[in-house]
């Protein structure tokens, strides 16, 4: 859309709102939004604007007269229910707080936003696994947990579960047990362990019987 | 078998006319089974009377001597060792060992005969053989109950003997002695 048919689109909507306050009920108030509905004249026009932008740009700034005019075409058009006064109707409370201009503004910009805004900050996910596998490395298969990159960049080293111990393949072998004597060297003594103060042996039976006699207790 | 000085031949003469059994140096003996010869010390040691049977020792005794020409007191241990040990063989009484276990004296006998529980009557026996050889008085008391016999003076028997039905060994009893009683 070129700026001349922004331009003439917008004068559009400046007669279409001047008609209205021309055919519109005389009220102090919409005159006096007209300065307001004026301010978007002196603002320059936007370039990117959308023609949805445009709906929403007029809405909110025709919004305080269009609330004024449909609260004076409720109490003007509404047929008073029998046995209520106008006066109720017109104090009656709202149906619903409407939105201020702004807040619908930023609810727009809430809901129009594009999903992927934020398309620089990096997906962040948490995933937790339901159970955890052990990890299981065959002796024979070579592993792929290998570390190929330079040592200075490497992660720790991963916990692996070590192969069985040779104890268990040895509990399933059947061995007989047999003694199996510790060796020991016989003490070879450089001099006589003991010296004894021997008498020489008895050479006839007459000493050996006299000396055993004479034993006596201790 | 008996020792080199030891010579068994014609030690028994045997006179089929009057039927008697003659030892060499010991007169007549009768020959009798264990199985009756083991009541009759069973009864002895019973009475506590072995008066017989060490008799009987002492007469096996006279007959060593006689075989070594007198006396065995100047013998030289071998030969009278080995003497007593023949007389007991050919008399059906087993083999006789002897160990020195220091200065004591223990005696022992191979295929011993089972008169009584303790071999009392052995022991008696070999008192009686011992006590002829040495002209002194020996007691042989039980050690083990294999037939090994402690060679003591009679004064200390009694003694060794208790040590011995305590549960002491030959070499815990001969520890317990000393010569002349001395520590």
């Amino acid at each position: 859309m070129s700026a001349a048919e922004k331009v003439a689109r917008l004068e559009a909507m400046l007669a279409r709102v001047a008609k209205n306050r021309t055919d519109g009920p005389t009220r102090g108030a919409p005159l006096a939004a007209a300065p307001r509905a004026a301010a978007p004249l002196a603002a320059p026009p936007e370039p990117e604007v959308e023609r949805s932008d445009e709906i929403v740009e007029e809405t909110i700034v025709a919004g305080r007269d269009e609330l004024m005019l449909d609260l004076s075409e409720t109490v003007a058009e509404a047929p008073p229910s029998p046995g209520v006064p106008p006066s109720a109707l017109v104090s009656a409370p709202r149906p619903a707080a409407r939105p201020t201009p702004m807040e619908r503004a930023i609810s727009t910009e809430l809901e129009l936003a594009p999903p992927d805004a934020d398309e620089d900050e990096p997906e962040l996910e948490i995933s937790y696994p339901e159970e955890e596998e052990p990890v299981v490395i065959e002796a024979d298969e070579p592993s792929d947990l290998a570390q190929t990159a330079p040592l200075s960049t490497r992660s720790p080293e991963p916990v692996t579960e070590r192969p069985p111990a040779p104890v268990a393949a040895a509990v399933e072998e059947t061995v007989e047990l047999a003694p199996e004597p510790i060796v020991l060297a016989v003490p070879q003594p450089s001099a006589p362990i003991a010296r004894v103060a021997s008498r020489p042996r008895a050479a006839t039976f007459g000493e050996l019987i006299q000396r055993a006699l004479a034993l006596r207790p201790r | 078998m008996a020792g080199a000085s030891f010579d068994p031949g014609g030690f028994f003469e045997f006179d089929l006319a009057t039927g008697s059994i003659a030892a060499r140096g010991a007169g007549r003996v009768l020959v009798l089974s264990d199985s009756v010869v083991a009541p009759l010390v069973s009864a002895a040691v019973a009475n506590g009377d072995l008066t017989s049977v060490r008799k009987l020792g002492r007469e096996l005794g006279e007959c060593v001597l006689e075989g070594l020409g007198g006396g065995a007191l100047d013998a030289t241990v071998e030969a009278v060792l080995e003497s007593a040990a023949g007389v007991l063989s050919v008399m059906g009484w087993g083999r006789l060992r002897v160990e020195r276990w220091g200065d004591a004296l223990v005696a022992s006998l191979d295929h011993i005969p089972r008169l009584d529980e303790d071999h009392l009557g052995v022991a008696a026996l070999l008192g009686g053989l011992l006590s002829a050889l040495a002209e002194h008085e020996i007691a042989c008391v039980p050690v083990s109950s294999a037939g090994h016999f402690l060679l003591v003076d009679p004064s200390v028997a009694q003694k060794v003997w208790k040590w011995s039905r305590s549960g002491d060994d030959i070499a815990a009893i001969v520890g317990r002695l000393a010569p002349g009683g001395a520590a």
